[in-house]
């Protein structure tokens, strides 16, 4: 799910653009430093699980992961999807270079909205955790898929048309970004809950 | 004086010599391109039939050059896509900007506090 070179009109790229810039700064001054090799190893997770692609029919979608880049990382989500994004255009051609900036946006500003769902909804317990974490890396899929079918429609495409085919070719990326998001969720409230911003180790039942 | 008178003699009798001799090979050479031209007609029956089957080799030929071409095409067409695809160099030149600018990033940091101690 990347837009490539020459699919928008040049306003919606320059808005992009200014978009996703405007919103990697707040980002960045929002960044706890001492956060830093945290969000490059989630960085460095995200950047690379786009090369898993999942076989789907005739053709194939690949892992996204911004719902749990949202959930590890919460405000500095979304200038770590932009670097991944930026460094995936530039070594692995997916997308253009010219479509950067809304490339980012539509998966930065899920993950960002993921990280807040997740805080909203995840209680004390590892279930409430863990359905929190499924409905956030579900639900950001959608909502980038979302995102993705408004960007071409701006650039003259049919919004309903395409947003039902990439609903449809990203059904198994829902279902499998939520079961990955959940099972990280769990195994981090496990072993690390402090990633999770938990600060004492919950008691095991 | 005597050999002197003898010269147009010997150029009389050699001349005339020499002119048979090159007839003569000229005749031996154009006798036996006949030949190979008989040879070359011989060989074939030099009717229709013989082009028909001369025809029809050639097409099978061309046919099964057609198919290995295609074959060849193909297989560029998926080595081309096979390089496109990213490598392992690529995940990890991505892997290491990003832990670099990380270390940028904590550097930037640690020089702020330090400067501010």
């Amino acid at each position: 799910m990347h837009i490539s070179d020459g699919v928008l009109p040049t306003p919606v790229t320059l808005a992009g653009f200014a978009a996703s810039f405007a919103i990697a700064a707040w980002s960045v001054r929002k960044t706890d430093p001492d956060q830093l090799p945290k969000v490059a190893v989630v960085t460095s997770a995200f950047f690379v699980a786009s090369l898993i692609h999942v076989p789907m029919g005739p053709t194939s979608v690949h892992l996204l992961l911004p719902g749990l880049v949202g959930i590890l990382l919460g405000n500095a989500a979304f200038i770590s999807i932009t670097l991944g994004i930026v460094l995936q255009s530039f070594l692995f051609q997916f997308g253009g270079i010219t479509a950067i900036g809304a490339n980012a946006f539509m998966m930065g500003a899920p993950a960002l909205t993921a990280g807040w769902v997740f805080r909203l909804l995840k209680g004390a317990t590892l279930g409430r955790h863990m359905v929190a974490a499924a409905f956030a890396g579900g639900g950001c899929v959608v909502l980038a898929v979302s995102i993705l079918a408004a960007l071409l429609y701006a650039g003259g495409e049919d919004f309903l048309g395409v947003a039902k085919i990439a609903i449809l070719a990203h059904l198994p990326v829902i279902g499998i970004e939520s079961a990955v998001a959940a099972f990280t969720v769990s195994f981090l409230y496990k072993v690390k809950p402090d990633l999770l911003g938990l600060d004492a180790i919950p008691p095991s039942p | 004086m005597l050999s002197r008178r003898s010269l147009p003699l010997i150029g009389f009798l050699v001349v005339p010599a020499l002119c048979c001799w090159m007839l003569w090979c000229g005749v031996s050479v154009s006798l036996g391109a006949e030949e190979l031209s008989v040879q070359a007609e011989g060989s074939g029956d030099g009717g229709p039939g013989e082009c028909r089957e001369l025809a029809r080799l050639l097409e099978q030929q061309k046919a099964q050059l057609s198919r290995e071409l295609g074959q060849i095409k193909r297989e560029v067409a998926l080595l081309r896509e096979e390089l496109g695809k990213p490598g392992l160099k690529d995940v990890f030149a991505g892997i290491g900007y990003i832990l670099g600018l990380a270390g940028v990033g904590l550097y930037i940091h640690c020089r702020k506090t330090s400067g501010s101690r």
